[in-house]
């Protein structure tokens, strides 16, 4: 009874006040009221209410709507509904927005449900297949493409990529292989070395980005990019952040995609310079994938847009949840994780991906989760897939 | 040829890429509200992107879509949208009232500024006849994406009702182009969606369509009007309560606050004076009504402020950093758990409780968002999340509650539950508020 006493003397009185303050304070300062969107009529006309893109309307993309047009007239012609829809693929990865892949596939309409449509269509339905993770119905497409037609690169090489990204790494080395005679010898190199780099101990891994090195000097100017790329996601697994930073600039300073950018923001948040990032990405923010890194480096430096950028991404994952899409579950796991504090919902979500996916990013974000989720086994199928496979990542060893 | 070599230079780091989209691909969103009389009131919000692909909104080709230009072409796009909804009624099409058209307007979406086209829409239904089978068909953009999706929402408004309900919502697109509700009742009867089409995902148009035309119209039956209305809502409520137990059971921070309090609700505190045993500061409860009304006391409290709050984020009144809640979480867990140790607490609990509750609300609106539901028809996820909420809560009570009462006298409940017990509770509140202010991840704390 003493002691009680005492301590209710000297104690700290949260009480009534403190209780009720703390619920207040959140309500009072918290901070800014989400704004429900609501219709609104702009005052002015020269209001801009969109920005469709950050550049005029091009020339190529005018004659591409007049292609459309044709195409629709003439809705047997395979020749034209390809060439639409290639035109549409390449500014899908340009613009990283798949409402081109939606266009793509409208102009292949009249064969995209048949078994086995023309060539040419079906290693379009294949590329549009993979960029929506349907991998499964885009190897069919592509394994029989390659019986049909060996001789064509761009099917192996397809192949190769999503064998790759699925962790098939046996039939992947084949596919490699096949590139040279079907007259890709560039890509052949670069597609063997980079599976070399997978595939191997840190031995091989060197072995690959020598190999790599010495490719960059030889191959054709234009593949700069993307074998650069490739090295510098090797250099990051290698532990030589510094080395993958030069090549990510590189990369970048040739052409500025989404992904590059992307890759490369994580590369600095791992490293601490969270502020740089905020820099590379500022204005970068409608794409998903790069507000999120943008959202991580706010997180860092304590920035306070975090909140609103969280908002903005949980309001996104919704809404592709409300159309019935699941396409960015290793987004998704990396944003619930890190953001919003739920290991046990990341794992959940870095499981699941990792399911579909086995490319590095997608072994660190499942491990990670795992260990915050204080189940490291849930994280067993990386480690048993890595020891399988030799691959060693310096970034991943701190959960392994 | 030509194409695949210029392709080829870039596809395997697309590849490599994981090939993520990091957008949403194109939707529209359609609210669809059915009125006494027979008339819907259509709310269509269609992407300016989507409809400037179309159309070629942008007249100057800047890339900047200004209002003037939008609103000089909105009849093309009132002329463009509306074929491609149609809507029958016991296959009988409606059609538009004319000079319904609302005025121009744009909202925001994730991705980007919508148009919000609205018109009202006339089924061939006379004043007293009954609604009876309704059918969407939809068909925006089919030819130009077939990855567009229609996100289309049913919500009924007969006289009297001052706010629509949201009664069904369905997504349509190429594969699936037609919904079928079936309706009953007058005055803003329910309807209830079927199952017939609910599973057919066939790009085949003609499988996915309902032979409504041979249906005759269903006459108004009261009784079946009622209990359609029943189960719909049931069915949408129990989705949420379901989600609000969830949230309870998989939320320790929630669980252990709750055990904090329940804990000791079977004691009471000891006045102050000389010559009592009062271990703890506490003195067990003689009455098992009397902690009865205390567990009650604490769970009204609790709820009463965390419906508040909850309702508040909800409707996005006000939205707290995420981090204070969480931290202030922590703080609640832990300073309930400290009390169990030592008084710190002079007001009734169940005061404290209230304020704490309040936070805890707010925690809640989190999890709640996290189902991503639009703010327009919050009332019934609301109330059903609430109940869930409530009914985890009662569950722990009702484990826990009966053995704390039970045992309240021993000193095997003093000594070996609330001491140790509190004691872990408050060292793992500490852990939390520690992660949650400093923003780290410690692997090793669970929870």
């Amino acid at each position: 009874m003493q002691w009680v006493e005492a301590r209710r003397a000297s104690g700290l009185r949260v009480g009534l006040r403190g209780g009720v303050l703390a619920g207040l304070a959140v309500l009072l300062s918290g901070g800014m009221p989400a704004l429900a969107a609501q219709p609104r009529v702009p005052q002015l006309d020269s209001e801009v209410v969109e920005v469709l893109r950050e550049r005029p309307l091009s020339a190529q993309e005018k004659a591409w709507r007049a292609l459309r047009a044709q195409a629709r007239a003439r809705p047997t012609d395979v020749a034209l509904a390809t060439q639409v829809a290639w035109q549409a693929l390449r500014w899908a990865r340009q613009d990283g927005d798949p409402r081109w892949l939606g266009q793509a596939q409208a102009a292949l309409t009249p064969w995209w449900s048949q078994p086995a449509p023309p060539d040419e269509v079906r290693l379009l339905r294949a590329t549009i297949l993979q960029s929506t993770h349907d991998f499964d119905a885009a190897l069919r497409d592509l394994r029989a493409l390659v019986r049909a037609r060996p001789d064509q690169p761009q099917a192996w090489l397809t192949l190769a990529s999503v064998l790759q990204v699925t962790g098939q790494y046996d039939e992947a080395q084949s596919a490699c292989n096949a590139l040279k005679p079907a007259g890709a010898p560039w890509h052949a190199q670069a597609c063997a070395l980079e599976l070399h780099s997978l595939r191997g101990d840190a031995g091989a891994a060197d072995a690959a980005q020598r190999g790599l090195a010495e490719l960059v000097t030889r191959a054709p100017r234009e593949l700069s990019g993307y074998l650069n790329l490739i090295r510098a996601e090797l250099a990051q697994r290698q532990g030589q952040p510094d080395k993958a930073a030069a090549l990510y600039q590189a990369v970048l300073a040739a052409e500025d995609d989404a992904y590059t950018q992307g890759a490369y923001a994580d590369l600095l948040l791992d490293q601490g310079r969270a502020a740089e990032v905020v820099s590379l990405l500022k204005g970068r923010e409608r794409n998903d994938a790069l507000l999120l890194r943008l959202a991580q480096a706010y997180a860092a430096t304590g920035d306070a847009a975090l909140d609103r950028s969280v908002q903005a991404l949980r309001a996104r994952f919704a809404a592709a949840h409300e159309r019935g899409d699941s396409v960015h579950r290793r987004e998704e796991a990396r944003f619930t994780l890190h953001l919003l504090k739920r290991p046990q919902d990341g794992l959940r979500l870095a499981q699941l991906n990792w399911r579909v996916q086995k490319e590095p990013a997608d072994a660190r974000i499942l491990l990670e989760a795992a260990q915050a989720a204080g189940e490291p086994q849930a994280a067993d199928a990386v480690r048993a897939f890595m020891r399988r496979w030799g691959w060693s990542d310096k970034r991943l060893e701190a959960w392994l | 040829m030509k194409h695949l070599r210029a392709l080829l230079l870039c596809v395997l780091a697309w590849c490599s890429a994981g090939t993520a989209w990091p957008h949403k691909p194109s939707d529209s969103y359609m609210t669809l509200t059915a009125q006494d009389g027979g008339q819907v009131l259509v709310n269509w919000h269609v992407a300016l992107r989507d409809l400037d692909g179309e159309l070629s909104l942008d007249g100057n080709d800047d890339g900047r879509l200004t209002w003037g230009e939008v609103r000089a072409r909105w009849a093309d796009m009132l002329g463009y949208v509306r074929p491609h909804m149609r809507l029958t009624h016991a296959g009988v099409a409606c059609t538009a009232v004319a000079g319904s058209d609302q005025a121009p307007a744009v909202i925001a979406h994730t991705d980007g500024q919508y148009a919000v086209l609205a018109w009202t829409v006339q089924c061939p239904l006379s004043a007293a006849q009954p609604w009876s089978d309704l059918d969407v068909d939809y068909r925006l953009f089919a030819l130009s994406d077939p990855t567009h999706r229609g996100i289309v929402r049913w919500r009924v408004q007969g006289a009297g009702m001052a706010t629509a309900r949201e009664v069904s919502s369905v997504v349509l697109g190429v594969t699936r182009t037609q919904h079928h509700v079936s309706w009953t009742g007058l005055q803003g009867g329910v309807p209830l969606s079927t199952q017939a089409d609910a599973a057919s995902p066939v790009s085949n148009i003609s499988t996915t369509s309902m032979s409504t035309s041979a249906a005759p119209p269903r006459t108004a039956d009261s009784a079946s009007g009622s209990e359609t209305h029943g189960e719909t809502h049931s069915a949408l409520l129990l989705r949420y309560v379901h989600d609000g137990v969830d949230h309870i059971a998989a939320g320790m921070d929630h669980i252990l606050f709750l055990v904090s309090l329940l804990l000791v609700s079977v004691w009471r505190r000891a006045e102050a004076g000389p010559g009592m045993a009062a271990p703890l500061g506490w003195l067990p409860r003689e009455q098992w009504r009397s902690a009865l009304g205390e567990v009650l006391r604490l769970v009204t409290a609790f709820t009463l402020a965390h419906s508040l709050t909850l309702a508040l984020a909800a409707f996005g009144v006000v939205s707290p950093p995420s981090r204070w809640v969480e931290s202030l979480i922590a703080l609640s867990v832990l300073v309930a758990a400290l009390d169990n140790l030592w008084p710190l607490l002079r007001a009734p609990r169940w005061i404290v409780v209230f304020g704490f509750g309040l936070v805890h609300g707010f925690g809640f609106a989190g999890a709640m968002q996290d189902l991503g539901l639009s703010r327009q028809d919050l009332a019934w996820p609301l109330l059903g999340f609430n109940l869930g909420v409530e009914l985890g809560q009662l569950m722990l009570v009702a484990l826990v509650l009966p053995l704390a009462f039970w045992l309240r006298r021993t000193a095997l409940y003093r000594q070996a539950v609330v001491l140790p017990g509190s004691l872990a509770i408050a060292v793992l509140a500490a852990l939390w508020l520690y992660q949650r202010v400093a923003d780290v991840a410690l692997g090793w704390v669970p929870g």
